[in-house]
This record gives C-alpha cells, sequence and structure tokens, in this order.
C-alpha cells in the first residue's frame, strides 16, 4: 500500500501530537497537522490530503462547519472525511451520517487500533 | 183590606142577584186573603199617583207601618228621582188603557233602598178606568247580585288586563282564546294573530312533551295545577323562557271547559343562571384542571373546599373526611408551625408561603410549596385559598443529583488516586514518560477544579466530627475561610445558637451517626448558621469514608437550598463538562497511555509494561464511567427515547453473546445458550446492552472453569431471559440495591472487577422504559439474573393502526 497523507483538524495540542504518533508510528503515514477549521481548510486545499480526521467539538468554526465548507470547494470536495467526536448519542451519529460524511470515529479511541478503524471506514 | 170601590159597586146589586152577590163575596173573600198573603206588593194608585189601596207585603217594601199613615198619599216621592219620569209616564199609559212594566229604584219610609219590578194594569169598570193595578216584586238582591258580577267582570277584566304577567285562557285543543296585553308583549305577537295560534304552535319542541304531559294531568284531574319553565318562540324566532302556571277550569258538571295560563317571562333570570352556572362551572374547571392542590379554608382555617387535583395529589378517597377539618393539623413538627404562620399572615391580608413536607392519606411522601392568599370578594377576611404545589418530584430529582454527584465525586477522587499511583510508580522507572505524567496531572487538577467549582459545600470530617477538609464553597456558604474551619468540630460550628432553643443530642444527630454506622445519611431540612449569625436552610447528605471496611470519616455534602435554581444549571453544566471537557484530556490520556503500553516506541521494562497496563486500564473504566453516568442520566432524566422496532430474540442473544466471547475466553468461562425464535418490539440497541451487561457481570463473577448459560422463554405476552452464572452468588438482602446505583455487593468490586457500578442501574432503567421487570435470585452458589419484556408483535401493531 502507498504512504497515505492524513490531515489531522483538532483544537488540542495534545490530541494532535497523539493522533500523529500514533499514525506515523503504526502505518508509516504522513501527517498533517492544522489547530482550527481555518487552517484546515487551507491545508486541505494546499495539500490535497488522502483523508481528513476532524475534530467536531471546535471552537469558532467547529467540525460541522469545515466539513460543509470543504463540501462546498470544488478542489476538497472529494476528500473523505472522518469526524472525530466525544458525542456518542445515537441521534448525534445519524445526524452525521446524514451529512455524508465517510465515519465517525469516537473520542476517547485505542491509538493501537485507531488506524485500523480509519482504513476499515475508508476501505484502505 | 179590600178596596172599597169593590165593596162600593156591591151595594147596588139587585136581590134576584143576591146568589150571585154570594158567590161574588165568596170569591172576594178568597181574593182578599190571596192578596193580604201575597208575597209581592200589590196596589191600587189613582192617575195622580195617590195610593188607594196596597197589600202588607206592599206597606213592608216602602216600610210604612200601616195602610192608613200612607193612604191617599202620592207614592211617587218614593221613587228614585231617576226612575220618576217613566214611572209617571207607565201611569199615563195604563190610565190610557195599556198595561206596562218598569224596573225601577224607591227608598222606603225608613230609607231603605230598593230595585223594584212591576207590572200594570188598567183596573176597569166597563170602559171607565178605575185605578192602576200594579203587582211589584223586589228585585234588589237580584240587582246586587247583577251588579256585583258585573263589578266582578269588570274587575277580571282590569286585572286580567293589567296583569304585570302574561295571562290566557287557553282552549282544549291549544287554541288561545283570551290573551292579555302582558302576553302579546312577551312573545311579540298581537292579540289578532295570537287568537288564530295555537300553544303548540309557538312551544319549542324540546319542551312541548312535557307541557303536553301537564295537560293531560290537569284534564285527568291528576293535578289542578302545574308550574313549568319552558320556552316558547318570539314571533321573531328567538326562543323566550316562561314560567307557565297551568290550571283547568271545569263546567258545572265537572266537564273540562278551557285551561287558565300564567305565563311569566324568565328568560333574563334563565340566561343569568345560565351565565352564573357556566361561571361557576368555568371555574370549577380551572379549579380542577389545575395541576396544583387548590383549598380553601374558613377564618378559623378549616377545610372547605378541596379540588380535583387536591383530592388525587392527597389521595385522599373521599373528600367529607377531611372537609371541615383543621388544615393545620395535616402538618407535623416544623411544618406545623410555618402552616399556622402562614395561616395567621394570611389572614392579616398578606400573603403565606412556606415548603413543606407532608405525606398523603395514604402515606406516599410528598413535598409541597404552599401558598396561603387571603380569598378576595366581599368576605375578604373570612375565607383564605391555600394552593399547594407537589414538589416531590424535583426534591427527589435533586436528592438523586446529590447522590449521583456525591458518588462520582468519591470515585473520580479515589480513580485520580490509583492514576496518581500509578504515575507515581511511573515517575521512579519511566522519568522520559514526562508526557503522560503531565497528562495525569491535568486530569488531577481538573479533578480538584471539579470539586473547587462546585456549587455544593463538601465537608471531610473525622471520627470526632471536626473538620478535615473543607472546599471553597463550603467555607463561603459558612461565611468562613476555610482555615477557620479546619479542626473545628462541624456540629458546634453550624448549629451553635441553637443549643438555646434546641437541644441536640449528638448521638441523634445524623452526621454523627453516619460516622458510627457507616451508613450514607441525608437530611434536607436542617438549619445551618453563618459567622454572621444569619440562619439558611441547608440539605445535606452524609457519606462515611470507609477504609478496608472501617469508617474513617465522612464526607458531607451541603446545599444552601434557597438557590435551587442554581442547582439546575450546574447540573447541565456538569453533564457537559463531564462529556466533553472530560473526555477531551482522557482522549489525550488515553492515548498516550496506549502508544507507550502498544511498545511502538520500544520495549519496556516488566514493572513499567505492569504500571502502563494499569494506567490504560483504569483510564478505560474512567471512560466507561463517564459514559455509564451520562448514560443513565440521559435515560432517567426521559431525554434517552427509545427506537423500537421488530426483533427477533436469537438476533439480540447471539449479537451479544458474540459481544462477549472475548471476555469470556480471556475468563476462561464457558458460554452456552437456549433460545427459540420469538419476534418483539424493542429497541434493539438496548436490549442488547442490558444483555451484555448482564452477560459481562456473570462472566466477571464466575471462577475460571465456570460456565455462564442464556435461557429465553417465549410467553404470550412476554418475553423471559435469564442469565446464569456460577459465581459466589448474592446475599438476600442485597438482591434488590444492586439494582441502585453504585449498589454493589462489595464497595471493592468496581476496582476489582472493573465494573462502573451503574451496570445493573441501567439495565432496570431500560428493562423499566420497555414495561418489563427485571430481578435477581441466588442459591448462595451462582446467581441468575432475570428480566421480561412485553412482546408487541408488529402483526398486532398492524392491526391496531389499520
Amino acid at each position: 500500500m502507498p504512504s497515505k497523507r492524513v490531515l489531522v483538524v483538532d483544537d488540542e495540542a495534545d490530541i494532535r501530537e497523539v493522533i500523529q504518533m500514533c499514525l506515523e508510528l503504526v502505518e508509516g503515514w504522513d501527517v498533517l497537522l492544522a489547530a482550527s477549521g481555518n487552517e484546515g481548510l487551507m491545508s486541505a486545499q494546499s495539500e490535497q490530503p488522502d483523508a481528513v480526521l476532524l475534530d467536531v467539538m471546535m471552537p469558532e468554526m467547529d467540525g460541522v462547519a469545515t466539513f460543509k465548507q470543504l463540501q462546498a470547494n470544488r478542489e476538497t470536495r472529494q476528500i473523505p472525511v472522518l469526524l472525530l467526536t466525544a458525542k456518542v448519542q445515537p441521534t448525534d451519529r445519524q445526524r452525521f451520517a446524514e451529512l455524508g460524511v465517510a465515519g465517525v470515529i469516537t473520542k476517547p479511541f485505542d491509538p493501537l487500533t485507531l488506524t485500523a478503524q480509519i482504513k476499515a471506514l475508508l476501505q484502505w | 183590606m179590600v178596596t172599597s170601590p169593590i165593596s162600593t159597586s156591591n151595594k147596588h146589586l139587585l136581590p134576584e142577584a143576591h146568589e150571585q152577590a154570594q158567590s161574588q163575596l165568596r170569591s172576594e173573600a178568597i181574593l182578599r186573603t190571596v192578596i193580604e198573603s201575597e208575597p209581592e206588593c200589590i196596589k191600587l194608585l189613582d192617575r195622580n199617583g195617590t195610593l188607594l189601596q196596597m197589600n202588607p207585603a206592599g206597606l213592608a217594601m216602602i216600610e210604612a207601618d200601616s195602610f192608613a199613615t200612607v193612604q191617599g198619599q202620592c207614592i211617587y216621592p218614593l221613587i228614585d228621582p231617576e226612575h220618576r219620569l217613566a214611572f209617571e209616564q207607565l201611569t199615563a199609559k195604563v190610565f190610557e188603557g195599556d198595561s206596562g212594566s218598569l224596573i225601577f229604584k224607591i227608598t222606603g219610609f225608613k230609607g231603605t233602598g230598593r230595585w223594584l219590578e212591576t207590572r200594570a194594569v188598567p183596573l176597569r169598570d166597563g170602559p171607565e178606568i178605575l185605578a192602576l193595578l200594579s203587582i211589584t216584586r223586589d228585585i234588589t238582591e237580584h240587582k246586587q247580585a247583577q251588579q256585583a258580577l258585573a263589578e266582578s267582570e269588570e274587575r277580571f277584566r282590569a286585572t286580567f288586563e293589567q296583569a304585570a304577567v302574561g295571562l290566557a285562557h287557553i282552549g282544549l285543543e291549544g287554541q288561545w282564546l283570551m290573551v292579555n296585553q302582558k302576553l302579546c308583549d312577551i312573545i311579540g305577537y298581537t292579540r289578532e294573530e295570537l287568537l288564530t295560534l295555537t300553544f303548540q304552535q309557538i312551544t319549542h319542541p324540546e319542551d312541548l312533551a312535557a307541557d303536553l304531559v301537564n295537560v293531560q294531568r290537569l284534564l285527568s284531574g291528576e293535578v289542578s295545577t302545574f308550574a313549568m319553565e319552558k320556552r316558547y318562540f318570539h314571533k321573531h324566532g328567538t326562543a323566550i323562557w316562561i314560567n307557565l302556571t297551568g290550571s283547568l277550569v271545569r263546567g258545572e258538571f265537572g266537564e273540562p271547559k278551557y285551561f287558565i295560563a300564567v305565563i311569566e317571562d324568565i328568560t333574563k333570570r334563565k340566561y343569568a343562571e345560565q351565565a352564573l352556572r357556566e361561571s361557576e362551572a368555568f371555574n370549577r374547571q380551572i379549579l380542577d384542571s389545575s395541576g396544583d392542590c387548590i383549598k380553601v379554608l374558613d377564618a378559623e382555617g378549616r377545610l372547605v373546599y378541596l379540588n380535583q387535583s387536591g383530592q388525587c395529589l392527597l389521595e385522599i378517597d373521599n373528600q367529607l373526611d377531611v372537609i371541615g377539618k383543621r388544615w393545620t393539623d395535616f402538618w407535623y413538627s416544623e411544618e406545623h408551625r410555618l402552616a399556622c404562620e402562614a395561616v395567621t399572615v394570611a389572614l392579616a391580608g398578606g400573603q403565606g408561603r412556606f415548603t413543606g413536607f407532608c405525606p398523603t392519606a395514604k402515606g406516599t411522601p410528598r413535598w409541597w410549596d404552599v401558598q396561603i392568599n387571603p380569598m378576595e370578594g366581599e368576605d375578604a377576611s373570612r375565607r383564605l385559598v391555600s394552593i399547594s404545589r407537589d414538589i416531590t418530584e424535583s426534591k427527589l430529582a435533586e436528592e438523586n443529583l446529590r447522590q449521583v454527584t456525591d458518588a462520582l465525586e468519591l470515585r473520580v477522587v479515589e480513580r485520580t488516586a490509583d492514576l496518581l499511583d500509578a504515575n507515581q510508580q511511573l515517575q521512579l522507572e519511566l522519568v522520559e514518560r514526562l508526557r503522560a505524567e503531565d497528562a495525569l496531572e491535568r486530569l488531577g487538577r481538573q479533578n480538584e477544579l471539579i470539586l473547587n467549582a462546585a456549587g455544593e459545600g463538601i465537608v471531610g470530617l473525622d471520627l470526632q466530627g471536626r473538620v478535615t477538609f473543607i472546599n471553597p464553597t463550603g467555607a463561603r456558604v459558612l461565611g468562613y475561610t476555610v482555615d477557620e474551619l479546619l479542626g473545628r468540630p462541624l456540629h458546634k460550628v453550624t448549629h451553635r445558637s441553637q443549643t438555646v432553643q434546641v437541644i441536640y443530642d449528638l448521638t441523634s444527630y445524623c452526621i454523627y451517626a453516619s460516622l458510627q454506622d457507616g451508613k450514607v445519611r441525608s437530611l434536607v431540612d436542617d438549619v445551618f448558621i453563618r459567622k454572621d449569625d444569619v440562619r439558611f436552610p441547608v440539605e445535606y447528605v452524609s457519606t462515611p469514608i470507609l477504609e478496608k471496611d472501617q469508617t474513617v470519616g465522612a464526607v458531607i455534602t451541603f446545599r444552601d437550598v434557597t438557590e435551587r435554581q442554581v442547582v439546575q444549571r450546574l447540573k447541565d453544566e456538569f453533564i457537559s463538562v463531564v462529556s466533553h471537557e472530560l473526555r477531551t484530556p482522557l482522549t489525550s490520556i488515553r492515548g498516550a497511555l496506549g502508544i507507550l503500553a502498544g511498545g511502538v516506541l520500544g520495549p519496556l521494562p516488566e514493572k513499567g509494561q505492569r504500571m502502563l497496563d494499569i494506567a490504560v486500564n483504569n483510564t478505560d473504566r474512567l471512560v466507561r464511567l463517564i459514559n455509564d453516568i451520562l448514560d443513565i442520566e440521559r435515560m432517567e432524566s426521559g431525554k434517552a427515547t427509545l427506537h423500537k422496532q421488530t426483533c427477533d430474540t436469537m438476533s439480540l442473544v447471539h449479537q451479544s453473546l458474540d459481544v462477549m466471547r472475548p471476555l469470556a475466553e480471556q475468563a476462561g468461562v464457558s458460554l452456552s445458550v437456549d433460545c427459540p425464535s420469538c419476534k418483539l418490539l424493542a429497541d434493539p440497541d438496548r436490549v442488547i446492552q442490558t444483555l451484555t451487561n448482564l452477560l459481562s457481570n456473570a462472566i466477571k463473577f464466575s471462577p475460571r472453569g465456570g460456565a455462564v448459560s442464556v435461557r429465553v422463554e417465549c410467553h404470550d405476552a412476554h418475553l423471559l431471559v435469564q442469565v446464569d452464572d456460577e459465581g459466589r452468588g448474592i446475599p438476600a438482602d442485597k438482591l434488590e440495591s444492586i439494582f441502585e446505583r453504585f449498589g454493589q455487593v462489595d464497595a471493592t468490586d468496581s476496582r476489582n472487577r472493573g465494573g462502573t457500578g451503574l451496570g445493573l442501574a441501567i439495565c432496570r432503567s431500560i428493562v423499566q422504559q420497555h414495561g418489563g421487570r427485571i430481578w435477581a435470585e441466588s442459591t448462595g452458589h451462582g446467581s441468575t439474573f432475570s428480566f421480561t419484556l412485553p412482546i408487541l408483535e408488529y402483526t398486532h401493531s398492524l392491526v391496531c393502526f389499520a
């Protein structure tokens, strides 16, 4: 499998770092980091990653708004997006699915199986 | 006395005619006798009205003592001037040879007025008219009767016409025979129009039958009169309410002749009555539809009215049981005093208000928010209105929240201590893992922040009741600084000035009782005294701190209940903090620990690996605990709704077993299943959650090599699911309490077996939400957990909705 480039968008620096280490060490993927929705939008457009891991609860522009902007942009529309969320209500899951995201990963996650989860959701 | 002209004529009789004369004399004697005894007046007058002869009856009429006193007098002066001329004319007429009659009035010599009817004929002797012969009858009584009748008729007519009510004579067929003006005014028809109609034609159809029944009762003689309220149609078509009194007039032989109807317009009264009824019904409806308990009290505080809601809330079968009783007697102890005070305030015109506990008639515990106001209106000072709102639910909710919060705080402290222990070990052995340690410290700080930010006072006490710890909120609520309180006995600080009024028995004081027997206690109505001597109501829970089953102290969480609303806000904030703020650092911790423990950064020494595994396991448990707490909070607050669909029992059971198989294999426990296929309407995720919870417990408490079995039975209306294990069993006195939150048999179980203490409480919530029942049985060797679910088959629901 050729190496993947994954953009991680999360306002929490520690979580960004944990995910980065996890994806790099376990699968050897390239990891791009963004600390806000806006940074994520710019990075997605310029870097064209293979997937975006997007936190839902962020200040200013939250994950759902960021996802909608990614969808609205012709150049980022095709990039699959996985939402990271601490919210686990069935109604939230349904709402996210209706938005058209590629999948939802619940926080906290097990770092050793995180890449397996991503691969299963994106069918890599 | 026989008249002289007759006798005079007899003097000239010839002897040969003697016999004839004799005969004539006899007949004269007869005639005289007749005349003398005749009850009517017989008199002879000459053409000038001079009395020639009169019999005794006549003398009586004119009130003459004897004939001699009136003989030769003219009788005209006796005759009423009005009739005198007519009498003179009659006299003249008779002397012309005619006869005639006259009704006239006279005044006797003694002044008595009389009506007389006379018939006068000429008394002839050949062609010569000798005198006027008249026979006169006294018709005074007849005349008077006639006059009385006329007067009576006139009076009747006047009464009939001028009556303030409608009057009518109605024929036997219902036709109006005679009506008065008032009746015409009432129903808008003219007299002429009305006389062409029948009463049936203008009677409201709904009232006709009753009216006809009454008419029949009159006709049959069953009643002599009746009264009823009925409606006529006004000429303009509107309905008019009238009060009808009917009676029947019968003829000489008892035959019905006509009806008399008295008709009174009561439309206004009816409308007023109706308006009053409606307004009363409206008020009653308002009172009854109010969810509050509304009572009216008299000036002595006795209950005179209780609305329907009140009757329900108080669980009173019969209102009469409480009406007339003194309301304040329903309250006890402190509440009794508050109730009396409130009544006094309201009687003085103010509003009495208090919150208190009062069980229902059947003993159900209820808390009330009570307001008493003087009733507005004429009798303002005589009546009071009391409105009591049932606040039991919010009280219980607060209670529950407080228990959860307390328990959570305790557990957070415990978990934190675990994590910090692990952390210290890590520091010794894995100095380079600073990041992970940092994260753990952050969690500790976070917990401390939560503790400090809590809206309740939290005090730690030692066995002597001295303050070993108090959070800033607790100190602030009491008006002290933290340092001022440390080491001082809480009881003396918070109840100091009460010693004057109430001598508290230290042993009965609930916080100290907790310290002695190690049981959780709560008190909802205590009063604490602030440093500045201000008293304020508090609720508190006293939770003993146990160490190896020994009580070493107690944690008291208390709250100023005057700020009840703050609690609700804190609750929502707390849930939100737990769901996001707490998870975010946990995500970092769990991720970082996972990477380390997974050996991705290289192999670790054995002890280091062990420490990391502990940290990972405990982090996972903390996550589960938070999830479970959120879950049960959502379920019990009704925020979680069931997504019911048709499910198959086999599928549900096998999905649950699939989830649990790895755990069972790890624990060396075998799983077996006996489950027929059966359809039911349920939320599959929730049923699986219940089953996996029960299976997980069964596996955790089974010895290695033990067996866990799932059995399902499908009955007519419900499903029975049973999970058996071969574990250590459950003591009989815990069979119920294990379904409470954190109600484990052994408090150390949650630490040793990795549970959260909420699993069974969640199972119970889910099963109860489905309308089922859950329970546990134990023989000492192994336990059986059973639950039922109603089978609401899909086909049934189709029929229902068809």
